[in-house]
């Protein structure tokens, strides 16, 4: 499994790599990292990712717009993206889902809330 | 003509239901008016066939013909008055089977008299039932083939071609006619069960129809149905009305009907969330955590043109039927008095949280400077509480003094570490400089009265402590030392307190003359005078240590205080060594105010330096608890002023500023005695 986390922040990248390689079911997953949206886009396109952990306000491209970008191709409408942000205004994460996300998660991130919204998507 | 055919009708009616209104069953019913029917047939029939009878010399045709017609009159006359319906068609078809019988054997004219019998199986049937009728007609059938068939009694000398002909024809009458008949009743009897079956079902569905009416009449909650327009089905709860504060919902659109009641943003994302909600792609547990709707504040116009706030709690689910007109179920609850428990808890916790604070700063603060402050703050109170209740006095001035006093009133706390309390009296202070510009009605200055009877509460809340306190503490040292000592003890906390909160090292030489002895009048006064000066210093003067090295002065800066009595005054020196006055950020914010703006650029010093005085007038660009407000110096300024006292600045812009206030001697306690 190869999870790509793209937060413009690399201590947020961390906190979210170890809280997933702390639990046994994510140990063992390849982590690729991002700091920006156009990054995230390259990596995607040049390679296979099963499961994308995106942040919203980011440089190049923000993570609403990759999530619009990505949808618009049917080649990425089924990829699993979970928006992890401290965009918490009840819209902004209306906005989000209808983007297209599968869930949402509202910084600081809990460990347990991550984990039940990755069960969620059948991982 | 309608009326008297209707007349007709109901008269004829009468006469065929002999009269019995309780006939309501349909086959009993016609079953009667065929019984009657076919009484007076046969009776106006035998009394024609006596007449001729009797015309034609026939004597004991006609006799036997009048005798019978006798008989089934005075039968029609008792079914009437007995309705004794079962023998009233026994009589009938004995009295046929004998007529006809008696028309077989005679012959009839031109042998027409058989003729009739295939009559019989029909009447039988219908008035005796399908099994005495099927016998009567069966044993009549016997006895006409015996009539035609034996030459004695065959009159009309059929030949017995022709008698077996008639025999055969009815006994295919007979048996056609007990085929319909069973048929009949089968078919009937299946009906009625089928009948009572629907009755009982239509009652299970009565029954259950009146537990769903009972739900929807009683439930404390808005239940309502959604189709793909989001328009409401016909069925919702009783509640829901009184939710929506509007009848007539079924057809309306929710979106509509919360349009004028939310803020655009909201009602966007509910658009938006009501579109995935019908749609597929979002799975229900997710629309469940982004439902918009989950906690909502809705308005209402209440009585007065007044706006009323409700919270609203929907929840909405699928219906898991495919091609369901309405495939979304809501419910809504009004969770306006549980979130306003909560918030009230909220308060109380946070006043717990203040007494707790209160608490703690009373065991760590002397008690007289807690009384003391006390004191000087109800003071302040009664002087802006007198103000409002009297007559005649400008609103404007009341908020200019309420603006003061409330300053004072939070350094006052700030001084004590009473935090809470200070930043309770911050956010009042907020109202009233936000009355001050939008403009005053009777009713905000109402709000200002009880806000300030809030701060009175607290204020006797922490009085109760204080005395609960005092029993336990010993306060001999600052008892001893006076009020001097405790004005240089509550002004050293306060240095090293904020001193600490903005990382500003600050160091406090206080000096006071041993007869500087302070009066209580002026003892408020000049604290109140001094707590401004300090904050402003903080505020304003005093560098950050970095720049203060950069610049060669001791990163540790230095407040001095000094209080004279000389010639009959108090004098207060009061100096910092911070920046001074910044003169420039004076003009450019003199240049943004509406009054000034023209004259800003050609301000001299002494006109920019009076500019701070002005109530309202502040460099700051957010009013924060340490300053911004534009109210601290007015304050030293009116308060110095209204002591009949002067109040002298010098500036040394990098280096320092002084202070020097001189107040008449009235205020010290050497200059009364003198």
């Amino acid at each position: 499994m190869t999870i790509l986390v793209v937060d413009d922040s690399r201590i947020m990248r961390n906190i979210i790599k170890n809280t997933l390689t702390g639990n046994s079911r994510y140990a063992h997953a390849q982590y690729l990292e991002s700091p920006d949206g156009r990054e995230a886009q390259r990596i995607i396109s040049s390679q296979k990712i099963d499961l994308l952990l995106l942040d919203w306000n980011m440089p190049m491209l923000n993570g609403l717009e990759l999530v619009k970008k990505l949808r618009a191709d049917p080649l990425y409408a089924k990829l699993p993206i979970i928006m992890i942000t401290s965009e918490s205004a009840k819209y902004s994460v209306i906005e989000a889902v209808k983007a297209g996300v599968n869930d949402y998660l509202i910084k600081p991130v809990s460990e347990k809330l991550l984990m039940e919204k990755l069960e969620r998507l059948g991982f | 003509m309608k009326k008297s055919r209707n007349l007709f009708v109901r008269a004829a009616m009468n006469i065929l239901t002999s009269g019995d209104v309780t006939l309501f069953e349909l086959g009993q019913r016609s079953r009667v008016i065929f019984l009657n029917a076919v009484t007076i047939a046969g009776a106006v029939m035998i009394s024609l066939f006596a007449v001729i009878g009797f015309l034609s010399g026939n004597v004991p045709l006609g006799l036997a013909c009048a005798v019978a017609a006798l008989i089934v009159s005075i039968n029609f006359l008792s079914i009437r008055l007995f309705r004794r319906y079962m023998l009233g068609g026994i009589v009938d078809c004995l009295v046929i089977f004998i007529f006809y019988y008696y028309l077989v054997l005679s012959g009839g004219e031109a042998g027409s008299g058989v003729l009739w019998i295939n009559t019989y199986p029909l009447i039988t049937l219908f008035l005796l039932g399908s099994v005495a009728g099927s016998v009567v007609a069966l044993t009549f059938g016997v006895a006409v083939a015996v009539a035609v068939f034996v030459p004695a009694l065959n009159a009309a000398a059929f030949s017995p071609l022709y008698s077996a002909r008639v025999i055969g024809t009815y006994f295919f009458i007979w048996l056609f006619s007990f085929i319909y008949e069973v048929v009949r009743k089968l078919t009937l009897s299946r009906l009625e069960d089928s009948n009572s079956r629907l009755a009982k079902t239509s009652d299970a569905l009565q029954a259950e129809k009146k537990q769903t009416d009972d739900i929807l009449s009683g439930v404390q909650e808005g239940i309502f149905l959604l189709n793909r327009d989001y328009c409401l089905g016909d069925v919702h709860s009783a509640y829901l009305s009184g939710i929506f504060e509007q009848e007539d919902l079924p057809g309306s659109s929710l979106l509509d009907l919360l349009r004028s009641h939310l803020p655009e943003q909201d009602l966007t994302a509910t658009a938006d969330f009501l579109e995935m909600l019908f749609g597929s792609t979002v799975n229900s547990e997710l629309l469940r955590e982004i439902n918009p709707l989950s906690e909502i504040r809705c308005t209402y116009s209440g009585e007065g043109g007044l706006v009323r706030g409700k919270m609203l709690r929907f929840t909405f689910a699928r219906i898991n039927a495919p091609d369901s007109p309405y495939p979304v179920l809501g419910v809504v609850s009004d969770v306006t008095s549980e979130y306003e428990l909560k918030q009230q808890l909220t308060v109380e916790e946070r006043k717990h949280k203040q007494s707790m604070e209160n608490l703690f700063r009373i065991i760590h603060v002397d008690p007289l400077m807690m009384r003391e402050f006390i004191s000087d703050t109800e003071a302040e109170l009664e002087h802006a509480n007198t103000l409002m209740k009297t007559e005649g006095v400008p609103g404007e001035e009341i908020l200019a003094t309420l603006g003061t006093s409330s300053h004072a009133i939070k350094g006052n706390a700030l001084l004590l570490g009473l935090d809470e309390f200070a930043s309770k009296v911050h956010a009042y202070e907020d109202s009233i400089k936000e009355i001050r510009t939008k403009g005053h009605s009777w009713r905000d200055l109402l709000a200002l009265t009880v806000g300030l009877g809030d701060i009175r509460t607290d204020l006797e809340e922490l009085n109760t402590l204080i005395s609960r306190i005092e029993k336990f503490q010993l306060n001999t040292a600052a008892r001893a030392s006076g009020a001097n000592s405790l004005l240089q003890l509550s002004l050293d906390k306060f240095i090293r307190k904020e001193s600490e909160r903005l990382e500003l090292p600050v160091h406090l030489q206080f000096q006071s003359d041993e007869d500087a002895l302070l009066s209580d009048e002026y003892r408020k006064l000049v604290k109140d005078v001094l707590v401004q000066l300090v904050r402003n210093s903080f505020a304003h003067g005093i560098e950050a240590a970095e720049r203060r090295q950069a610049k060669g002065k001791n990163p540790e800066a230095s407040i001095s205080i000094r209080l004279e009595n000389n010639d009959d005054e108090l004098l207060i020196h009061y100096r910092d060594d911070g920046a001074g006055l910044d003169l420039a950020g004076i003009r450019r914010r003199a240049a943004q105010l509406p009054l000034l703006a023209e004259r800003a650029a050609g301000l001299n010093e002494a006109e920019l330096v009076r500019l701070i005085f002005m109530p309202g007038f502040s460099t700051a660009v957010n009013a924060g608890m340490e300053a911004g407000r534009g109210e601290g110096m007015a304050l030293v300024r009116s308060r110095v002023q209204e002591a009949g006292g002067k109040l002298a600045l010098k500036n040394n812009p990098g280096q320092y500023l002084e202070w020097t206030i001189r107040l008449p001697g009235t205020g010290s306690s050497a200059a009364a005695i003198a």
